[in-house]
């Protein structure tokens, strides 16, 4: 990290307009701050749901590894913790056991998933992701069925709340950006780029995909835990393959390869959707709209297309 | 001690038998060149070596070790560096992190998570060694094909591999680029066992100490580069058996039928044909010739559409077509006997067959091709692909011919097939020539080509080298283009 | 209990059936014009309302039955022509335009109809119980079951005897060998791409009588054509057919016997498939 420190001083003007955007993102999730109610509420949905869209986006543009289930997690997260609170457990043990159960989730599934390639991987994590809505739809008896949990309310102050969800974002998104910085990261890019030429190098590529794969889970869990203690309630609903879409389009708006840009993306998202379903039923429509837009007009998402005009092509994490 | 031993390896793939007890051994330090004709099971043995593939039966011995069905990665990890044919490198990555990844790799777990990679010291010495220091910072996907092998072979070095297995090195090469890394492969450290499959034949004989043949995924010869030059048995391997030439009496006042300008053309960033330009008559049989890896099929697949253009026209009857798609030329006249015949998975005999035909002013009809190929007849209901390659052979054909086309265009129809179905293909070609059909055939097998054409053109290194008759085609000229 | 297992078995049978229309029409656009279709489900709701639609206005089922597949059809079509064509190759965006697509018709079929929950009868020629021997068993039902054999012995005739069909068959196999013996791959991707929303559409006309209208129809219905495609294999119309059937009394006699496991049992089936048999338990290596 303190290799970094230099290269402020060095950088030209192009990346200064790059780490300005960035504050600017940064400013508008903590702006909300001042502002109350339902405002606040929003952006820490933003935040939590950034948690795990730049989980995705580590996972899906750095790593290759596409995945249709990620709602699974933000699940297991959601109720893990609703659960050890039921139990009387106090709150820190939940947070810690919401993303170690994610990330076990993610071992197991793991094992079985990167036996194959591609959109098999797509279907898999899907059909996985699904067992897990399966169980919590049906498995009444614990998860309280359609009907869902509820959590007590305040326990943390809506502006702590938004706080430590923006902190957590963006401290996760650092950790990230460092990580992808080590052999660790860059094998993994080379994974995703040439993954027969990095297995000829002698490296173990299950080992590195199983890895990025349970990491983004943890982050994903720990996003869920947050979300069930923002909402105050957690639905089978929310894990419905519909969210890992959901998930699937912030990155999408972002542009797959950005840390920053995911959690833009949900930003974004976030904001549409609140915004659109102030005047009308149909947000679904506008996000299908947005969505093929996107593809097909501005395939590198949005915050690249803001990176370039701005930052030059130095678009990156 | 031994680097490498191969003990009876069999490979097969469904019916193909493509390594039928492959036993190779190379000694430590020693330089081995592999050559074999297409189909003769190169790529194979080195998948097979690596641990790509599983070998069915035999074992793969590697300084020592047992390694049969390993992973890759193991086998790696065991002293084993490798190219590939189509450069294989990190686009998105810079060259100096594609080499500290190599490096890092070889290294083993320990360091992955501690620092930001670092260009250190022996990723300089690597880059240097290899010529690419001065591009060391550039992203490696905005390098040459030239260049891109270089990183290849500096990561393969990067390593530290006890043997290196090189995949046509020089494939896609040409002029300074081709000399440069034929130098660089040359000056390797000469404790590095290397193993070398390269269609180039004069470099992979100046190159090696020893060389082995393999045909049919067999090893059918061994020995110095000199004695494998002069074995009379490789020599027929690479130029085929004597067929009785027939001199054509075809007077060459035919109309030009297919006329190709400046035709280059190639895959992704590499350029295999090099402005080409040839014409086919109508009635005559043109034979395209040159060693495997020279453009042949290459230049029949931009013939037909199915890989774009880099460069240059086609004309069909005076009509260009370079723009069109492949479905539209074969509309417009042009039929395809496909490398490997290609069957449909899934389709019987009749289905390929009423498929292809089509109803226009022509003399071919299915029940017609029933008649000539009375073999199609009895199996008419079997599916296609489990026909033996003699028969695909002819069903392959026969849907070329169900077109009525201006042009065929015959890629290797000989490849892989036993000495008796290569004189009855030759046979259907002397039929097709005798029933006044225009034929493009680009074929490996010399003398059988040289028996049904009435010009020949040769290719090397994806240019025209050479152009004539039959009858001018001396031994010499063979020798030299397309002898070992 | 005979009976009961009977009633159940027709039952799961017929869900199966209608399982197959959706699911062959998948099967067709993934195999042929080689696209992830995730807006599928969506098609079958169109076709479901739409033949809600159509059968008040007119108060005409058979009408329908025709009309709406046409429709969904040349919608299908549209799509092809205008959104997926430059995406050919792109796998993850195909998914996620699909996705969009999906997004964007069930909620305008929302806006349109409305979000309660609607049923429809199956027309009166088709109403009413049958004597099986000792079983009473409704009408409609049977007509499904039957209507699915249908469909499939036609479309496997059409493709095994009928010149579209081989070259249907073609393009599947080897779409540039294809295209050098002179078939346009992208006209019978686009045919075939038609076929099967045409065939999703016909699903929702006939499956509305039997499954309720409500959102959220589509996510549902998508996910378990994608399930029978899997495990039945991607491509196979026969896989179709009997992974069709195998979900559909899996689904049948779990909700029976396991009603808490039985949603987890086919998911948990789609996933081994996935790991250890990606080409289906039918099908042959896809790539």
């Amino acid at each position: 990290m303190m290799a970094w420190l230099p290269k402020w001083r060095a950088m030209g003007k192009k990346d200064l307009s790059l780490s300005l955007l960035r504050v600017t993102l940064v400013g508008l999730f903590v702006l909300p701050l001042f502002f109350q109610g339902y405002t606040l509420y929003l952006a820490t949905e933003a935040a939590i749901l950034g948690l795990a869209a730049v989980a995705l986006s580590f996972l899906l543009g750095h790593g290759g590894i596409p995945s249709l289930g990620q709602a699974a997690f933000l699940g297991i997260g959601a109720y893990t913790l609703g659960l050890s609170l039921k139990a009387g457990l106090p709150l820190v043990v939940g947070v810690i056991l919401a993303p170690l159960v994610a990330g076990l989730y993610a071992f197991v599934t793991g094992l079985l998933l990167f036996r194959t390639h591609g959109i098999f991987i797509l279907m898999l994590t899907l059909a996985f992701g699904q067992m897990v809505y399966s169980v919590a739809h049906k498995w009444a008896g614990v998860t309280g069925g359609d009907d869902g949990l509820s959590l007590p309310a305040d326990i943390l102050s809506p502006a702590l709340m938004h706080l430590a969800s923006v902190v957590l974002l963006f401290s996760m998104v650092a950790f990230l950006r460092f990580l992808l910085a080590t052999p660790f990261g860059k094998t993994l890019e080379a994974i995703r780029q040439n993954e027969e030429k990095v297995r000829s190098l002698g490296v173990p590529t299950f080992h590195f995909k199983l890895g990025a794969y349970v990491l983004a889970a943890f982050l994903t869990g720990l996003a869920g835990a947050g979300l069930a203690l923002h909402r105050t309630f957690v639905s089978p609903h929310d894990l419905f393959w519909i969210t890992s879409a959901t998930l699937m389009v912030m990155v999408l708006l972002g542009g797959s390869r950005g840390l920053f840009g995911a959690a833009f993306g949900a930003l974004l998202y976030t904001l549409i959707q609140a915004w659109v379903s102030s005047f009308s039923e149909l947000w679904g429509l506008f996000v299908g709209l947005l969505l093929i837009g996107t593809v097909l007009f501005a395939r590198e998402g949005i915050w690249p297309l803001l990176e370039r005009k701005l930052g030059g092509n130095r678009g990156s994490a | 001690m031994e680097a490498l031993r191969a003990d009876n390896i069999t490979k097969a793939f469904g019916g193909i038998l493509a390594l039928a007890g492959v036993c190779l051994t190379v000694a430590s330090g020693e330089r081995r060149a592999v050559i074999g004709p297409n189909g003769a099971g190169k790529s194979t043995l080195f998948k097979v070596i690596s641990g790509e593939l599983k070998p069915n039966r035999g074992r793969v011995i590697l300084f020592g070790r047992d390694v049969t069905g390993r992973f890759q990665e193991h086998v790696a990890r065991l002293g084993l560096g490798r190219t590939f044919q189509r450069s294989s490198i990190f686009p998105e990555l810079s060259v100096w992190e594609n080499v500290a990844l190599a490096i890092k790799a070889a290294q083993g777990k320990s360091h992955a998570f501690a620092q930001p990679l670092e260009r250190e010291q022996a990723v300089e010495e690597v880059l240097d060694q290899v010529g690419l220091l001065p591009r060391a910072s550039d992203s490696a996907g905005t390098l040459s094909h030239g260049e891109k092998r270089q990183l290849e072979i500096a990561m393969a070095l990067a390593q530290r591999p006890g043997l290196l297995l090189l995949d046509e090195p020089l494939a896609g090469l040409s002029g300074a680029e081709r000399e440069r890394i034929g130098r660089l492969i040359q000056e390797l450290d000469p404790s590095i066992t290397v193993l070398l499959v390269e269609h180039d034949l004069d470099y992979a004989l100046s190159f090696a100490h020893l060389v082995s043949v393999l045909h049919y995924g067999q090893v059918v010869a061994e020995g110095s580069p000199e004695e494998v030059r002069a074995n009379p048995q490789v020599q027929e391997i690479y130029v085929g058996t004597d067929f009785t030439t027939t001199e054509s009496v075809r007077p060459d006042t035919g109309q030009t039928v297919l006329r190709v300008v400046d035709l280059s053309a190639g895959y992704g960033g590499m350029r295999v044909l090099h402005k080409i330009s040839l014409e086919v008559r109508r009635g005559e049989v043109v034979a395209l010739l040159g060693r495997n890896g020279m453009g042949k099929t290459t230049l029949l697949s931009a013939i037909m559409g199915l890989i774009p253009l880099q460069g240059g026209q086609i004309h069909l009857d005076s009509q260009a077509i370079h723009h069109l798609p492949a479905h539209r030329r074969a509309e417009l006249g042009l039929a395809l006997v496909p490398q490997g015949r290609r069957m449909f998975e899934g389709l019987t005999v009749e289905d390929e067959l009423r498929l292809a035909s089509r109803t226009n002013h022509g003399t071919w009809n299915v029940e017609r091709i029933l008649e000539v190929f009375p073999r199609l007849a009895e199996r008419r209901k079997t599916l296609s692909r489990a026909l033996s390659g003699g028969e695909q052979q002819m069903v392959a054909i026969a849907r070329a011919l169900l077109r009525n086309p201006t042009v065929v265009l015959m890629d290797e129809p000989t490849e892989g097939l036993s000495p008796l179905m290569v004189r009855q293909v030759a046979e259907v070609v002397r039929t097709l020539k005798a029933e006044g059909e225009t034929v493009l055939l680009a074929e490996q097998n010399v003398h059988m080509a040289l028996s049904v054409a009435d010009r020949v053109y040769i290719l090397e290194h994806g240019e025209l080298v050479w152009e004539g008759r039959p009858s001018e085609a001396s031994s010499s000229v063979l020798q030299r283009y397309l002898g070992v | 209990m005979a009976l009961l297992l009977l009633t159940q078995l027709l039952n799961s049978l017929a869900f199966g059936m209608l399982l197959f229309l959706l699911a062959l029409g998948l099967s067709l656009i993934f195999g042929v014009a080689r696209v992830i279709n995730l807006a599928h489900g969506a098609f079958y709701m169109l076709g479901a309302y739409l033949g809600l639609l159509i059968s008040t206005a007119l108060n005409n089922f058979w009408l329908s039955l025709l009309l709406v597949p046409l429709c969904t059809g040349f919608l299908g079509v549209l799509v092809e022509r205008l959104l997926l064509k430059g995406l050919h190759g792109k796998e993850l965006e195909q998914v996620l335009l699909t996705i969009g697509l999906g997004f964007v018709i069930a909620d305008l079929l929302r806006a349109f109809f409305g979000a309660s929950i609607r049923s429809v009868a199956p027309p009166p020629e088709l109403s009413g119980p049958v004597f099986l021997g000792p079983l009473l068993y409704p009408k409609y039902p049977l007509f499904v079951l039957a209507l699915g054999i249908v469909a499939f012995t036609v479309v496997r005739t059409l493709l095994v005897k009928t010149p579209l069909g081989i070259k249907v068959r073609a393009v599947t196999a080897d779409p540039s060998m294809a295209s050098a013996l002179g078939i346009p791959p992208a006209q019978i991707s686009l045919v075939t791409f038609g076929v099967g929303t045409a065939l999703a559409g016909l699903g929702g006309v006939v499956g509305a009588p039997l499954i309720a209208l409500a959102p959220g129809l589509d996510a549902q219905m998508t996910l378990l054509a994608l399930i029978v495609v899997v495990i039945g294999g991607l491509g196979r119309i026969e896989g179709a057919f009997w992974g069709a059937l195998l979900v559909g009394i899996v689904d049948g006699f779990g909700k029976l016997f396991l009603p808490q496991a039985a949603m987890f049992l086919i998911f948990a089936l789609m996933a081994l498939v996935l790991a250890f048999r990606p080409e289906g338990l039918l099908g042959r290596r896809t790539a």
